[in-house]
């Protein structure tokens, strides 16, 4: 064993030394700094500005109202999730602004202005904790904007369309200093004609803008239809804003929905970094075996350890030099959750509270460690079976090509963790950990987690017997690397050396 | 004492017999020479010593037991195809390779400053291998060999890529391991070497032994030799088994004289003198390790390694 320790630690070394270590590294701080201002910079603009002319004079005012209202509706909702942040509370019960994140009906939200709005509620609220930040209100989505002068809106729909064009984001001709419009509206004199339609012109998307129009258009030529047939506008107004009653809670952030989601987070960032971190450390192994044997080094180590010694150091040297990226990873993601509380790095705290189980620590910590053998074990019997790292690709390929199917499958693990597939995924032991650890997130039978394991370990240490039969037999050799037929004929047959 | 003995070692791969029969023994304290041509079985019976590879049939003995690395920490091993780290120190490297034998870090990290300074390397100790010219890297390749102050070097082709300087200053490290105690086997399939460092011979070809004991031992397998002038044929001299005229220079003849087996030169000077048997030279001629090999193999060493290349 000792000498499994000292192979182990040369090889740590060997790693820790290396540009490429210290990139890999490094590459999860500079991602946690770069991130944010990268995401800044992609972010559209907050609020997008459109053009709408009603020739009718009738529809103008709902639309704005309901544009408005639909921002209303995002304030409460961010409040909502502040206050729920925050442990904010109002002294009257008829307020909604602290039910916890939820959807919200048109009533609440007009309820929620006529009350004053957020600043009311922060107001009534009381004192925020002190390392609260202050509440910033969502810009509004849409704000309507003057159109041109140059723009006729009194020719009709085709008219005003064509002059519009260059308004808007993507058209060409526009003047100097006048900001694009997202957006163009244009209500026909003759709307509620049959096949007068109203026209929006847009650079893509602008969905919200689209479904306020026409849900006040429809809501509008509903209530003239209701008032034609003679019914009094009273009532038309009555039947056209009744709503069923509808009771939606969710549970608060961190112990439900939120927490469901939370926790499925941190599995499967570690399963994502399992196979990134075992594609580039398994790399540094090949490098390492095949540096060995191209500088005719092996006959010396040989002389004093065995292949066996050989191969357990190198697979243990390895994990630990997994364990020390992730360790530095995590204490970086850690170390940017304490400096931005409030931050993007707001979910960490939640994910790793949800490891509240230290069996869900252990397994996925049983998961991290075999996972990481599988694929060591692999690129370190190919290490040895080549001289050159282009003897080398040829096997790399199709390897990485099936090791790579998890990354592929992850999402929808997650997303789907009872799906057929996903089972099926986690009972193949080279994929077990990446797809178990995917789905323990969001929770999975305890047959399944111990069923998994004790084929895996089984998988594992058949996998480790047989590569190490190639190992061995391939440290020495010189020539072509194995076809497969002599691959299996060098895992099955008695070692001949 | 025999501090490494093969009993009858045979390793096969596939139909391709390495080694055949093999039985020797390398007595304590004393170097041991290998000599063949390339393919003749020296590396594979080596690493054979070493565990490296699993005889298919016979018994080897190594410091008194079998082969294992359980005798790493006094065992010391240059392989013919050398290498090193190339990122690690030379120090580092040296260390790792005391530790890998048994050694705390502490004590083969200065044995390995001892010996790195020995060989002139007190400059270089923290300097990476792939800043080192070969000559260096292969004292350092030495060092790591050394470092355990081992009981058994084994030493397969170490003059390979060697300038002769770096030959000499190696032949003088073995010569001195001996002196100190140490059992130094090595591998060679340069006549020269083998010829001035053993202390005990065994000579292999294709996988079998064609020769094992002392050089003396193996010279005397041939007859023996001498170059005489003389004004007669030196026929009916006591211990001449034949003779040829090699020049004739005035009244002189240059002959090449072979001796009956067991005869000596000696007692055919003498014989020249008690007769008066006129003589201008008399020179002994001892028959080379050259001569032994193409004697017992029937091909000189350089056609065997040709074939063997081939």
């Amino acid at each position: 064993m000792r000498r499994v320790l000292i192979v182990a630690r040369r090889e740590f070394l060997q790693i820790a030394r290396t540009r490429s270590f210290w990139v890999t590294l490094l590459i999860m701080p500079l991602m946690l700094v770069v991130m944010p201002l990268f995401g800044k910079l992609m972010e559209p603009p907050e609020t997008s500005r459109f053009y709408l002319v009603d020739a009718t004079g009738r529809y103008e005012a709902a639309i704005e109202q309901r544009i408005d209202l639909n921002h209303q509706h995002q304030i409460l909702y961010d409040l909502a999730a502040y206050a729920a942040r925050w442990g904010l509370k109002s002294p009257r019960p008829e307020a909604v602004w602290d039910d916890g994140e939820r959807p919200f009906g048109d009533d609440e939200a007009r309820a929620f202005t006529a009350s004053g709005g957020y600043a009311a509620a922060l107001k009534e609220a009381g004192p925020l904790p002190d390392d609260a930040p202050a509440f910033t209100p969502p810009a509004p989505d849409l704000m309507r904007a003057k159109v041109p002068a140059d723009v006729p809106v009194d020719m009709g729909a085709e008219a005003f369309g064509q002059a519009v064009g260059r308004y808007l984001i993507g058209g060409t001709g526009r003047p100097k200093g006048v900001e694009p419009a997202a957006a163009a509206i244009y209500v026909p004199a003759d709307f509620g004609k049959p096949g007068v339609a109203v026209r929006i012109w847009t650079s893509g998307g602008n969905f919200n803008l689209v479904d306020a129009v026409r849900r006040e258009l429809n809501n509008s030529v509903r209530a003239e239809a209701a008032t034609a047939a003679g019914l009094d506008p009273a009532t038309a107004l009555q039947i056209q804003t009744a709503a069923a009653p509808l009771a939606v809670s969710a549970p608060p952030r961190g112990e439900g929905r939120s927490r469901l989601r939370m926790q499925s987070i941190l599995p499967l960032g570690i399963a994502y970094f399992l196979l990134i971190s075992v594609f580039t450390s398994g790399a540094w192994l090949l490098q390492g075996v095949l540096e060995e044997r191209s500088n005719k080094l092996l006959e010396a180590i040989l002389a004093c350890v065995s292949p066996g010694e050989l191969m357990y150091g190198k697979l243990i040297g390895i994990v630990g030099v997994g364990f020390s990226v992730i360790i530095v990873w995590g204490a970086c993601v850690l170390g940017m959750a304490q400096l931005m509380p409030s931050g993007p790095m707001e979910w960490v705290a939640p994910a790793l509270a949800s490891v509240n189980s230290p069996w869900l620590a252990v397994a996925l910590l049983f998961y991290f460690v075999t996972g990481y053998l599988i694929c060591a074990s692999i690129f370190l019997t190919v290490g040895a079976m080549c001289e050159s790292i282009t003897d080398a690709q040829a096997y790399l390929s199709p390897i990485s090509l099936g090791l790579f199917l998890p990354f592929f499958a992850l999402g929808s693990l997650i997303s789907n963790p009872d799906a057929l597939a996903a089972k099926i995924l986690s009972w193949i032991p080279v994929y077990t950990p990446f797809a178990m650890m995917a789905r323990m997130g969001v929770g999975v039978e305890p047959y399944e987690v111990i069923g998994t394991s004790i084929l895996l370990i089984a998988f594992v240490t058949a996998e480790v017997w047989l590569l190490g039969r190639v190992f061995r037999a391939s440290l020495l050799r010189t020539g072509q690397p194995p076809k497969l037929a002599e691959l299996f004929r060098l895992m099955f047959k008695p070692a001949a050396s | 004492m025999a501090v490494l003995e093969f009993r009858n070692v045979v390793k096969t791969f596939g139909a391709f017999t390495a080694v055949d029969g093999l039985s020797f023994w390398a007595p304590e304290g004393k170097i041991f020479g290998f000599l063949g041509a390339n393919g003749a079985g020296k590396t594979t019976s080596l690493r054979m010593a070493l565990d490296i590879l699993k005889p298919t049939s016979g018994e080897i003995e190594i410091l008194g037991g079998p082969p294992g690395r359980e005798h790493a920490s006094e065992v010391g091993f240059l392989p013919e195809e050398r290498g090193l780290y190339r990122g690690m120190t030379s120090i580092d490297v040296v260390t790792y390779f005391g530790r890998l034998k048994g050694m705390t870090k502490a004590d083969a990290k200065a044995q390995g400053k001892v010996l790195l300074e020995r060989f002139g390397l007190g400059d270089w100790l923290k300097k990476p291998v792939q800043k080192l010219s070969k000559g260096m890297a292969q004292k350092v390749q030495l060092a790591a060999a050394l470092v355990n102050s081992p009981k058994l070097l084994i030493l397969d082709e170490p003059f390979s890529g060697l300038d002769p300087v770096n030959q000499g200053a190696l032949e003088d490290t073995v010569l001195e391991m001996a002196k100190q105690g140490s059992t130094v086997v090595f591998s060679t399939h340069v006549m020269q070497h083998a010829e001035r460092l053993s202390d005990r011979l065994l000579l292999l070809a294709r996988g079998k032994k064609v020769f094992d004991g002392s050089p003396d031992e193996a010279r005397r397998l041939l007859p023996g030799r001498v170059m005489l002038t003389a004004k007669t044929e030196p026929k009916g001299l006591p211990g001449v088994a034949a003779f040829k005229a090699l020049a004739i220079r005035d009244d002189w003849t240059d002959w090449e004289v072979t001796l009956k087996p067991g005869a000596q030169a000696g007692d055919l000077l003498q014989a020249c003198i008690e007769r008066s048997f006129a003589l201008r030279d008399f020179e002994t001629h001892r028959a080379s390790l050259h001569d032994v090999f193409l004697h017992l193999v029937g091909e000189p060493l350089e056609t065997a390694q040709a074939e063997a290349a081939a």
